[in-house]
């Protein structure tokens, strides 16, 4: 009996006419998942750690109060912060804030250890470069692009806010 | 001793323990805020609660344990639920009016408040008001305040009635508008005012110069000594890469206790000005960069043109004793007996006991009076003034004082300002007399300014014999004592660098320096002498600051820093430490040692050692009392010897400007800011 | 009731003058040469027989800590301090001696100072109270005229100094080592005890502090012996007392009293009843701002002592009763007594500097009814953590208050509450 089931199975090819119909079902009903990038894009999710950028508060101050905890919690030591008064009114400010983008491992802790939510990790993952030494951000650089997805970093904290 | 219990484990421990100490001892930790070993019992912050019961039972309350002590059959729990419920309730309530800007606050990493919130505390709060703001106050260039992290624990008021003297903290305002402030906001003043940084068990006082420069996790830490004065201070050098960011006080029982002084806490900023990091040598007038070779060629050129008896070395304050060793060695073989440390042209000679501090630091604790002779010890030596005002609290202890009536934070008997009174005091011809005579064990602090002149010898034999006539000297007590203000003077006096018999001394060398009767002079870190420039005489000088020696220089050897070499230094009492290196020596500047190893390499003289071991090792077997590993024993008491009626001597101020003493204080912005704020201030 | 010819302080309402001569019609100064003459010994036990109890509050045997005094000389000064700091609001008892009695005060100094051994006396005076202080510095000239105090006083062969001291109107100095760091000259702050005062009080020496009245009825006791004083009022808690009653009363008097009357005779009988009627009585105040309160249902039954008020959970104190009636916004007062003991917190310890503070904050809350219910059991264990965590009593006294009000009155608190929800939400909603 079962090798009868069998030799009929194998007469009407029926693992045959099962993948066909997977391969149908996502063919003629299924969305496409695959995109055509750079043309196309993905959608990222608001947690997504991307490239990193210091933000300023609305009025244009930085946020960053060098306490220095994501360079102490950083696991790759990739952040390098230099402290001091600010020379107008003795307010603790970072005179040095650098991130060697290339030790980064993107684990996103700098970002969870900041108390004023100044370094965080955008939505940016396109920034690939020549040559290594542009890798090695300054605070400039980071504050630079804070200052470029202000935006949407804004709208991810928001987005990401509920569940925190 | 006495039977205790703690979290039902038996101790023994020592009768009159406060609580706190035996569960310390026992390993068992009580937090505190308030409580300090060192300080009054204060009892106030109520984080150190603990159940206690003896034989009448558990009881009523928890009690302080700071302020209650041990007794016998005692049973301490540490860990119950009346005990963790106060010490939540105490933490809440710190907590509520504490602004909580780890942060931005330098303390954060080394914060009392944030460690003991971790162990003990709740986790949150139940505050929902608005907190107190307190403004802060300005209490100096050396002390930055945010009083609104103040927990009220009153360690700085503490501090500056019992160790620094001068009651200049205290509080103002009742209840919750309490406040830790200085006497209408003035600056502090004391020399030990940097203490109270340390103390702060939250960020209410932290360091001025240091603010936000580092985070306590980031630094490197050295455990050395200090050469700011002649004590020798415990202390532990933070750097971070090749800055030193900033000093602390280590713990030592018998020199420091657990205090520095504001000049050993802020000087390092003088480490990174005006340093020397290339040799340098004069071409037409003016000092230029030049190579280490042909700095050593031209050095040798120098050295082997000019007669040996023409040849003078100095040592400075700052110098290890082996570099001084190397250079006296060196000295030796070019056939030169004219060197000398004694700067100052102090006349202290003869076997150690004539110029140490033969009581030792903790001989004070045992005294009962003290006779202090040409010496402005708040200058010279702060803590040890410090020890002493702890003694004047007892009214029976008295202090005489011959020489200087400058402020030393305690009462004493002014006796005058002439050293003739000495030869009174002997004759028994002075009101101190009968003070004297009734101590058992009197001290007696000669200071370097009493021994300087040419009667110095004589006047330090009379002293001498003052000493075995009052107790200062007898069978089972030594309080005779020379006070050194320079680092390396008791170092290099026990290896012997001053002429013995031929040779000149630092008078002479100057003079015959004045007169164009020199041919040549070796300055080793000897800045303190104020020559003018006289083109006669060719100068080497080997030193880390460009400083007075360096300018009459014609050529500059860079050397490093006491903090960027090892290097033995003996304290005033004949006690032989290392400092340890903590940074790099700067640019091409070379290890002191080294750099006479070098010259003598370059002038094909066997000077014997080729590293600092060999160095060291040498050392040690021909003056076995710089053995830094020997156990520190007391030296016999200085011998009498004949002397003559005083003739003409005169006490002379070896300190003026107390922030200005050394190179490096001379270079540190921190110290001149300090200086000028006091000037600043008395114009005012 | 007590019997006229019981009463210890026959002038209290001052009826007739205050000064010597007035003061020895009444019998006082009478031979307190013979009584001092009695000894140490004698003249303690007599106290401790008679019974008296403090009258400052805490209720400690005023002989018995007589006793804890040195018995022979230490080479120190032994010294008497007189609290007469009296600020705890409601009381106004010593306010009345000063004024109306200072000999009997200075007498009982005498005596007291002769008791225990010491040569010095310092009266220390509440800074509000400076009629009361011309008074007996007039007082104090009177009788140092007459040689009863200074070198041999009343011919006794001792030498007893007194000094009148003036406060600067703290309420923390009525705290005994608090008086001694005021006395001192420094900042009014207490002590830490151990030691306690009869070893290191006043400059290191041994003292003893008493209040006002505890010395005051001391010539009066050994004068009429002290079975007489142990004879009034009940077992441990015996003599008479002054109560100081004030509030929702028709008629607020200072009465002595013997110990352990009715407090509802106290109120009905001296005090001509509460405004209103009994009927309209919310709660009484037994002893002075810092004990809890008690309601009607308690008022009705309970005895003026010690003990008495004490198993009700709350205390007799200074004995300053304040009545208040059904009118009274008791969540409101309790927040004012809050308030008094955050301003007058003397910042010394943690838990009642920053507590009081808090306390004050979440009372005027409460009496909004701007909280929430959890907050009542948040502001109990708040009091909770106060008592017995601070050095001196004060912490103690700023938190029994409130917790009497949560032990009595909750419901007053949730219905305010409630009351406060409702308006608002008709307001916004």
């Amino acid at each position: 009996m079962r090798k009868i089931l069998y030799t009929f199975k194998n007469l009407i090819q029926l693992d045959f006419l099962k993948a066909l119909y997977t391969a149908m079902k996502y063919f003629f009903f299924r969305k496409r998942v695959t995109i055509n990038y750079p043309s196309e894009k993905g959608k990222l999710s608001p947690r997504f750690r991307g490239q990193h950028a210091l933000r300023r508060y609305p009025n244009g101050e930085e946020r960053c109060i060098a306490c220095k905890l994501c360079e102490a919690v950083c696991p790759a030591q990739a952040i390098t912060i230099d402290a001091s008064p600010r020379n107008e009114d003795g307010i603790r400010k970072a005179i040095r804030y650098d991130i060697d983008m290339v030790k980064c491992i993107y684990c996103g802790l700098c970002q969870e250890s900041c108390p004023v939510d100044a370094i965080v990790e955008g939505p940016n993952f396109e920034f690939a470069t020549e040559t290594r030494e542009e890798l090695l951000y300054t605070k400039e650089k980071l504050l630079d692009n804070g200052d470029r997805w202000e935006v949407s970093l804004v709208r991810n904290i928001e987005r990401d806010a509920p569940f925190r | 001793m006495v039977n205790i219990k703690i979290d039902d484990k038996d101790y023994e421990v020592e009768d009159g323990l406060a609580i706190i100490q035996a569960c310390e001892i026992a390993g068992v930790e009580v937090p505190r805020f308030c409580y300090h070993e060192k300080l009054s019992i204060a009892g106030n912050c109520r984080m150190c609660l603990v159940d206690v019961e003896d034989s009448r039972g558990l009881s009523p309350k928890p009690v302080a344990s700071c302020a209650m002590q041990v007794s016998e059959g005692l049973k301490i729990y540490t860990k119950s639920e009346r005990v963790k419920n106060a010490q939540e309730g105490a933490l809440e309530f710190l907590l509520m009016n504490h602004p909580l800007d780890c942060p931005i606050c330098d303390q954060g990493g080394e914060c009392d408040l944030q460690d003991q919130s971790m162990a003990f505390g709740y986790g949150s709060s139940r505050f929902d008001g608005d907190k107190r703001a307190v403004e802060s106050k300005d209490m100096g260039p050396f002390i930055k305040t945010e009083m609104t992290r103040c927990i009220h624990c009153t360690r700085c008021v503490r501090f500056s009635s019992e160790i620094s003297g001068n009651d200049e903290i205290g509080s103002i305002g009742r209840g919750h508008d309490m406040e830790i402030t200085t006497y209408l906001n003035q600056a502090v003043e004391s020399e030990l005012s940097g203490n109270v940084i340390d103390l702060c068990p939250v960020g209410a006082l932290t360091s001025k110069p240091y603010a936000f420069s580092a985070r306590p996790w980031e630094l490197n830490k050295t455990e050395t000594i200090d050469i700011m004065d002649a004590m020798g201070s415990n202390i532990r050098i933070d750097s971070k890469g090749l800055r030193v960011m900033r000093v602390l006080p280590r713990l030592n029982e018998d020199i420091n206790e657990e205090w520095i002084t504001d000049k050993t806490r802020f000087f390092w900023d003088g480490l990174n000005n005006q340093r020397i990091d290339k040799p340098y040598k004069r071409v037409d007038g003016i000092l230029k960069p030049t190579s280490w070779k042909s700095a050593l060629e031209l050095a040798k050129e120098k050295i082997s043109n000019s007669k040996s008896e023409k040849i003078s070395a100095l040592s400075g304050d700052l110098v290890d004793i082996e570099s001084i060793y190397a250079l006296k060695k060196l000295m030796k073989n070019i056939g030169s007996d004219n060197f000398d440390c004694r700067q100052d042209g102090s006349r202290i000679s003869g076997p150690p006991e004539r110029w140490l501090f033969n009581s030792t630091f903790n001989g004070i604790e045992d005294s009962d009076g003290c006779l202090i002779i040409g010496s402005d010890i708040r200058k010279e030596a702060p803590l040890l003034n410090s020890r002493l005002l702890r003694k004047s609290r007892d009214d029976e202890y008295k202090i005489g004082v011959i020489g200087f009536n400058n402020d030393l934070t305690f009462d004493f008997n002014f006796l005058g300002e002439n050293p003739s009174i000495v030869e009174d005091i002997l004759i028994e011809n002075n009101n101190f007399c009968n003070d004297l005579s009734s101590m058992k064990k009197p001290l007696m602090i000669l200071g370097q300014g009493a021994l300087i002149g040419k009667d110095a010898q004589n006047f330090q034999n009379i002293c001498i014999e003052l000493a075995y006539k009052f107790n200062f000297i007898n069978d089972d007590w030594n309080g005779f004592n020379v006070l050194h203000s320079a680092a390396s003077r008791a170092g290099a006096m026990s290896i012997g660098f001053f002429p013995s018999g031929k040779g000149m001394i630092t008078e002479e060398i100057i003079s015959n320096y004045n007169n164009n009767k020199l041919d040549l002079l070796y300055l080793l870190g000897a800045d303190e002498l104020n020559l003018e420039k006289n083109d006669d005489c060719f100068v080497i000088y080997q030193g880390h600051h460009g400083d007075v020696g360096a300018q009459i220089a014609d050529l500059v050897f860079p050397a490093a820093a006491f903090c960027e070499q090892n290097g033995l230094y003996m304290n005033t009492e004949g006690r032989v430490q290392e400092s340890i290196r903590s940074t790099f020596p700067l640019g091409e500047a070379k290890e002191n040692w080294e750099i006479i190893y070098l010259l003598a390499k370059e002038m094909s003289i066997d000077i014997g050692f080729s590293n600092l071991n060999e160095l060291r090792n040498q050392l040690i077997e021909e003056f076995p009392i710089i053995n830094p590993y020997r156990e520190f024993e007391p030296l016999p008491s200085p011998k009498k010897d004949e002397f003559n009626k005083l003739n003409g001597h005169q006490f002379k101020r070896i300190i003026d400007s107390y922030w200005q003493t050394n190179s490096i204080a001379r270079a540190s912005s921190n110290l001149s800011k300090r200086n000028n704020y006091i000037k600043e201030e008395n114009n005012r | 009731m007590l019997d006229s010819k019981d009463r210890i302080f026959d002038n209290l309402y001052g009826f007739e003058p205050w000064n010597l001569d007035n003061a020895k019609l009444r019998g006082d100064w009478d031979n307190t040469k013979d009584i001092l003459l009695k000894g140490r010994e004698k003249i303690t036990e007599e106290v401790i027989s008679s019974g008296l109890r403090g009258r400052g509050g805490a209720g400690f045997s005023t002989g018995v800590k007589w006793t804890f005094m040195p018995k022979e000389p230490t080479g120190k000064t032994h010294y008497l301090v007189v609290n007469a700091d009296e600020s705890e609001p409601g009381t106004c008892k010593d306010r009345e001696i000063l004024r109306n009695e200072p000999h009997k005060l200075l007498e009982g100094c005498v005596i007291a100072c002769a008791a225990m051994g010491a040569q010095v006396c310092y009266i220390y005076i509440r800074g509000e109270f400076i009629n009361e202080r011309y008074i007996l510095e007039s007082a104090l000239k009177e009788a140092y005229d007459d040689g009863l105090v200074g070198k041999n006083a009343c011919g006794s062969g001792l030498d007893i100094e007194i000094f009148i001291h003036h406060g600067a109107g703290a309420y923390i100095c009525g705290e005994e080592t608090a008086l001694l760091e005021s006395l001192e000259g420094k900042k009014g702050m207490p002590r830490l005890k151990p030691p306690f005062p009869a070893a290191a009080g006043l400059y290191g020496c041994p003292t003893t502090v008493n209040n006002v009245e505890s010395i005051a009825v001391v010539p009066t006791i050994l004068r009429r012996g002290s079975s007489w004083f142990s004879g009034i009022g009940r077992e441990n808690n015996t003599g008479t007392k002054i109560f100081c009653i004030s509030g929702h009363v028709n008629t607020p008097c200072n009465i002595e009293e013997e110990m352990g009357i009715p407090l509802k005779d106290l109120i009905e009988k001296h005090a001509g009843g509460v405004i209103g009627g009994w009927d309209n009585l919310l709660a009484v105040i037994p002893g002075g701002s810092s004990v809890p309160m008690i309601p009607k249902e308690i008022c009705d039954e309970v005895l003026m002592d010690f003990d008495s008020l004490q198993a009700v959970k709350s205390g007799l104190g200074t004995a300053a009763v304040i009545v208040m009636d059904k009118s009274t916004d008791l969540i409101k007062a309790i927040s004012r007594i809050s308030y008094f003991y955050k301003h007058e917190s003397c910042g010394q310890c943690t838990p009642c500097r920053e507590g009081t503070g808090w306390l004050w904050e979440m009372m005027e809350k409460m009496a909004r009814g701007e909280a929430k219910k959890e907050d009542i059991d948040t502001l109990l264990s708040l009091t909770k953590r106060i008592e017995g965590h601070t050095i001196c009593a004060l912490g103690d006294a700023a938190a029994w208050p409130i917790q009497g009000l949560i032990r009595h009155f909750r419901h007053h608190i949730e219905d305010r509450i409630d009351q406060y929800q409702k308006e608002s939400n008709q307001n916004y909603g």
